[in-house]
């Protein structure tokens, strides 16, 4: 019999039917530069699924997965993004330093919104800078993803090594990370302060009954998208906005070429999308 | 959500749009309102005026000659105009412009000189170069970068010179624009005016970043020479100017040669380079990074390591380790002591280092488990034998893509100790291992395992049983036929549909008909395996039954009929495939294009042709690969086709596949799409892999090579590096034209070829034409 990983490899045509498969479920969108990474995810997670084809496994999903679950699951496990505390650090400042201060000088109480969270590094680390100006017990943070293991991940409070990466603020690492052998943990008081709940940025009715943010961070996740779906899901984040609320992208996004009704704002170096007031 | 582009038309737009497209028919009477319409305030109305006058081709081109010299009503109905000219299917556009060019108002001439440029009227050389010397700037320096487009490389060579002219005439308004425009036109001859520059304040840093575009290695010595300066900001320059040249050297066939130019010159230089990386942005650090690892220098492998630590050039640090590292035996790991796990996982892929296998043992055991499996990985590449007793431990990882890496690093080491390894965890490990146990052995065929294997088919772990079956077929024992017909009639519809694909893999006398019956099982997935099984047999008296199957009622059945049927080949599986070929279902009718795009047959062109317009990616992917089996003209040409095609899928697929065939028709393609093409398209890669054939072809074209195709096939054969090649350009010299002994002179000696000097030398004394000589001349000073 011929070397099963062999049988596991993907040509540009699976590769191509995947890709629409995956992007119909959730609207991860995958282009010919992401196909090793997507191929490697693909073929460890049929391998332990029991297929030695990849063309089998595509017929299962297609014909014989009738409420889709398969699919999802399969989703999810190619949707885990890499993800890190202090991850471009500066614009979380200046949303702590000017957009949430501004909300909190205004009404007293904040909102926050971590759309694609991962595995919580995002919000957490919102949350440790909040807890530096003396705030965190007057904001509120929901950090939300599509994938269910992500999100269980984020609820334990312990995170894998590459979480803190060599550049990291010692001093802030100091104050609300402890290492451990395998990996760092946050302080319970950090951990607490952000609420995960599983949510596919798809689902209209679930991102209604989130109610409305003065800040939302969708970073570094629109790029695995299509432009149309890029489209309809800002238009979704900028509905959950409260006035004059903004939108927080990476710092390598734009929303510019998507022609929203979202005002672009320069803050030092970093750019923020408001809606409108 | 509101304020969306403004992507669709208005009523009144729509009206003149369609307005527009009925005075067209008019022709040339046409010609004042379409003119009116250039000057709407629309932009999508415009361009349909546009589209128009154009479309009118010499009918329209007076009075748009007319209209630039006496309305010009508005900036926006200029543009318009100038378009419409730029795209005018008239004959007689280009003498008609030309003579616009010697219009007394400069505004009047520099439109011209515009248009001639992007019309790429190689005619308007002459004029243009006169147009060089206008008393107004801005019609000058439309003249120059006129010259700059109409060319293949962007510049006739007969523009050179007076190009150099006006650089060393140092005219603010014009050295720059001439200075860009000589820079991007890879004529040896620019590069020491304009490394001249570099004694010039107010051009330096232009001239450093030109004498990278020029990707010569003559304009290394110049560039190195500035690293000595002690400034920081100007070696970050310098090697952004040195990456760029390194780069297009390497699609002119230079790249060895310059390799070893930029090695030498950097010698004394790397403490300088190094020393740029603080401070720099990322731009610069790349670039830095890339000449660094370009020097070849063991001694900067410890910056480039620590390098790899920072995410935005770890890929390119991950390069330049590579280009330094080969052959120098420094353990990588051993510098990455204490180093982030990203880091690492970026390090380890790189590792070719024996010395380095106790820290990649050591990695098995790390927390990351992406390193983890990546050290189950090198670990095989670099062969350690030795490793397999961990990597059977690292089966057991609670992370599947660890356990999939180890098996396949066992699969890949097989040492002696693998056998009893296996049998030892398939009978004590906990199911994950036996999983990934079982599969090793059916890659291995372990005859001793038969009883273990046995055993395991009656696990209550259903894909602990599958896999037992599958790793049964391929142990080569006369006890396992009567198991797997046994297997065939098991209980549970997984193990039957697992012996299915045992018995089809085995091929063993009576696996046909057991194959047979299983068409006829209840279980879908039974008669899916039944029905691949029968088509991997290849026997053709299974075609009725699968035809059969065809009408099953399971999606995946019908497909696996329709993949068998192809493999079967005969007539009425053929007729079958070109029925399936219409079906509603996308995955059928892929399925059938596969059939029949697996064997030659005129008949399947018509069909794999419309396929190959499918709306679908994967349909047309299919479609091209079946098209590259047929051959011939027509698939021939819906490959070059899909070569331009805007998805980069379909164009890399077609450039290879058109690369694959021995056809004279397809090879002459991609020559066709390498004239056109930037210097990033995969075509030219493409080109460069030497065939004895493929060689002849480019000398063949080469030979009859105007101005715009020689540089694009010499500097094809000299990337082959192969002395094939190189002697086809020798050759070359002696029958090809002024145009193709330029490109060919300028090619040898960038490629330091044995023999290139002296026959370069020759050129510069002898050759009949005088841009050849100078051209020589320059190589030879250069050198």
């Amino acid at each position: 019999m011929a070397n099963n990983v062999a049988g596991l490899d993907l040509t540009p045509q699976l590769f191509a039917i995947f890709a629409s498969l995956v992007e119909q479920a959730c609207g991860l969108h995958y282009d010919a530069l992401d196909r090793e990474l997507f191929g490697t995810k693909l073929a460890a997670y049929a391998a332990e699924l029991g297929f030695d084809s990849l063309l089998d496994f595509y017929y299962r999903l297609r014909y014989d997965d009738p409420d889709g679950s398969e699919l999802q699951r399969l989703a999810e496990a190619l949707v885990v993004h890499e993800t890190y505390f202090f991850r471009e650090l500066e614009p979380l400042k200046t949303l702590v330093d000017v957009y949430l201060a501004d909300a909190l000088a205004a009404k007293g109480r904040a909102r926050v919104w971590s759309a694609a969270c991962a595995t919580g590094e995002e919000p957490l680390t919102l949350a440790m800078l909040l807890a530096e100006r003396g705030v965190l017990d007057r904001v509120e943070i929901i950090a939300t993803d599509l994938s269910t293991a992500a999100i269980a991940r984020a609820k334990e409070g312990r995170h894998t090594r590459r979480s803190l990466r060599a550049d990291h603020p010692a001093e802030l690492a100091q104050r609300y990370l402890d290492r451990v052998p395998n990996g760092v943990i946050v302080s319970p008081r950090i951990h607490r302060a952000v609420e995960f709940r599983t949510l596919n940025l798809l689902d209209d009715p679930a991102i209604a009954t989130l109610g409305k943010f003065d800040v939302i961070l969708c970073r570094n996740v629109l790029i695995y998208f299509s432009d149309e779906l890029v489209v309809r899901i800002v238009d979704k984040l900028a509905r959950a906005l409260q006035p004059g609320g903004v939108i927080a992208v990476g710092v390598s996004e734009s929303l510019l070429r998507f022609g929203t009704s979202l005002r672009c704002e320069e803050r030092g170096s970093s750019f923020f999308y408001r809606g409108a007031t | 959500m509101t304020a969306r582009p403004p992507y669709s038309l208005t009523a009144a737009e729509q009206q003149r749009i369609e307005h527009i497209d009925q005075l067209v028919v008019l022709g040339a009477a046409s010609v004042p309102e379409l003119l009116a319409a250039a000057g709407d305030t629309s932009w999508t109305v415009r361009r349909a005026a546009v589209a128009a006058l154009a479309a009118l081709g010499d009918d329209a081109i007076v009075p748009l000659c007319r209209w630039l010299i006496e309305q010009r009503s508005s900036e926006r109905a200029i543009a318009a105009v100038v378009d419409a000219v730029v795209g005018s299917v008239g004959s007689g556009v280009n003498a008609a412009v030309i003579a616009l060019l010697a219009h007394p108002e400069p505004a009047v001439a520099a439109d011209a000189a515009a248009i001639l440029g992007r019309r790429h009227a190689q005619e308007a050389l002459a004029p243009l170069v006169a147009a060089l010397a206008h008393r107004d700037d801005n019609t000058a320096v439309a003249a120059i970068e006129a010259l700059g487009t109409l060319g293949p490389t962007g510049v006739p060579a007969g523009a050179i010179e007076p190009l150099i002219a006006v650089l060393e005439r140092r005219s603010f308004f014009r050295a720059f624009p001439a200075l860009q425009v000589l820079a991007r036109s890879g004529d040896p001859r620019a590069v020491k005016p304009i490394a001249a520059l570099l004694a010039d304040p107010m051009f330096r840093g232009e001239a450093i970043r030109a004498l990278g575009r020029t990707g010569s290695a003559l304009a290394i010595a110049p560039l190195c020479a500035l690293l000595a300066s002690g400034d920081a900001t100007a070696v970050r320059v310098v090697a952004t100017a040195l990456a760029e040249l390194v780069t297009r050297s390497e699609w002119s066939g230079a790249g060895s040669h310059v390799l070893q130019t930029l090695q030498a010159a950097l010698a004394t230089s790397l403490d300088a380079l190094v020393a740029a990386l603080g401070g720099a942005d990322t731009n610069e650090r790349a670039a830095l990074i890339r000449v660094l690892g370009r020097a070849g220098n063991p001694a900067v492998l410890p910056v480039l390591a620590t390098a790899l630590a920072d995410p935005e050039v770890r890929d390119l640090a991950a390069e330049a380790v590579k280009a330094v590292g080969r052959g120098h035996e420094i353990a990588l790991l051993d510098a990455l002591q204490g180093a982030d796990p990203a880091t690492l996982v970026a390090v380890v892929p790189l590792v070719t280092s024996l010395r380095d296998m106790p820290a990649l043992r050591a990695l098995l055991d790390d927390a990351d488990p992406e390193l983890r499996a990546r050290a189950c990985e090198a670990l095989a590449r670099l062969g350690d034998t030795g490793a397999v007793p961990q990597l059977f431990e690292a089966l057991a990882d609670v992370n599947p893509r660890v356990g999939l890496a180890a098996a396949g690093a066992i699969q890949s080491l097989h040492s002696a100790e693998t056998a009893p390894a296996a049998l030892a965890a398939l009978a004590t490990g906990t199911p994950a291992v036996r999983r990934q146990v079982l599969r090793i052995i059916a890659y291995l065929g372990l005859p001793e395992a038969f009883a273990a294997v046995r055993a395991a088919t009656e696990d209550r772990d259903p894909r602990i049983a599958e896999l037992a079956i599958g790793a049964l077929a391929a142990i080569v024992d006369p006890r396992v036929d009567p198991v797997l017909a046994e297997l065939a009639r098991a209980t549970a519809p997984g193990l039957r549909a697992a012996a299915m694909r045992a018995l089809a893999h085995r091929g063993s006398a009576g696996a046909a008909a057991q194959l047979n019956a299983g068409l006829g099982d209840d279980d879908a997935w039974v008669r899916y395996y039944a029905a691949q099984g029968l088509g991997r047999l290849g026997h053709g008296d299974a075609t009725q039954v699968l035809l059969d199957r065809l009408s099953d009622p399971a999606p995946f059945v019908r497909i696996a009929a329709i993949e068998s049927l192809a493999r079967l080949a005969t007539p009425t599986a053929w007729v079958a495939l070109t029925s399936a070929v219409r079906s509603q279902d996308p995955d059928e009718r892929r399925a059938a294009l596969v059939g029949l795009g697996q064997h030659a047959r005129p008949a399947a062109v018509p069909i794999l042709v419309a396929a190959a317009h499918d709306g679908d990616l994967a349909t047309r992917l299919i479609a091209l690969s079946g098209l590259a089996v047929q051959g011939g003209a027509e698939p021939i040409r819906e490959l070059t086709a899909a070569a331009r095609d805007p998805e980069p899928a379909l164009r890399d697929a077609a450039v290879s596949l058109l690369a694959e065939s021995d056809e004279r028709g397809a090879l002459d393609a991609l020559v066709e799409i390498a004239y056109e093409s930037d210097l990033d398209h995969p075509v030219h890669r493409a080109l460069s892999r030497p065939t004895p054939e493929r060689i002849v072809v480019l000398a063949a074209h080469l030979v009859r090579a105007g101005d715009r195709e020689a540089s694009v096939i010499a500097a094809a054969l000299a990337r082959m590096a192969d002395p094939r090649a190189t002697a086809a350009l020798f050759d070359a010299l002696a029958t090809g034209s002024p145009a193709v002994r330029r490109a060919i002179a300028t090619s040898l000696s960038a490629m330091g070829a044995a023999g290139a000097a002296a026959t370069v030398a020759r050129l510069a004394a002898e050759d009949p034409d005088p841009d050849v000589r100078r051209i020589s001349a320059a190589l030879v000073d250069g050198e």
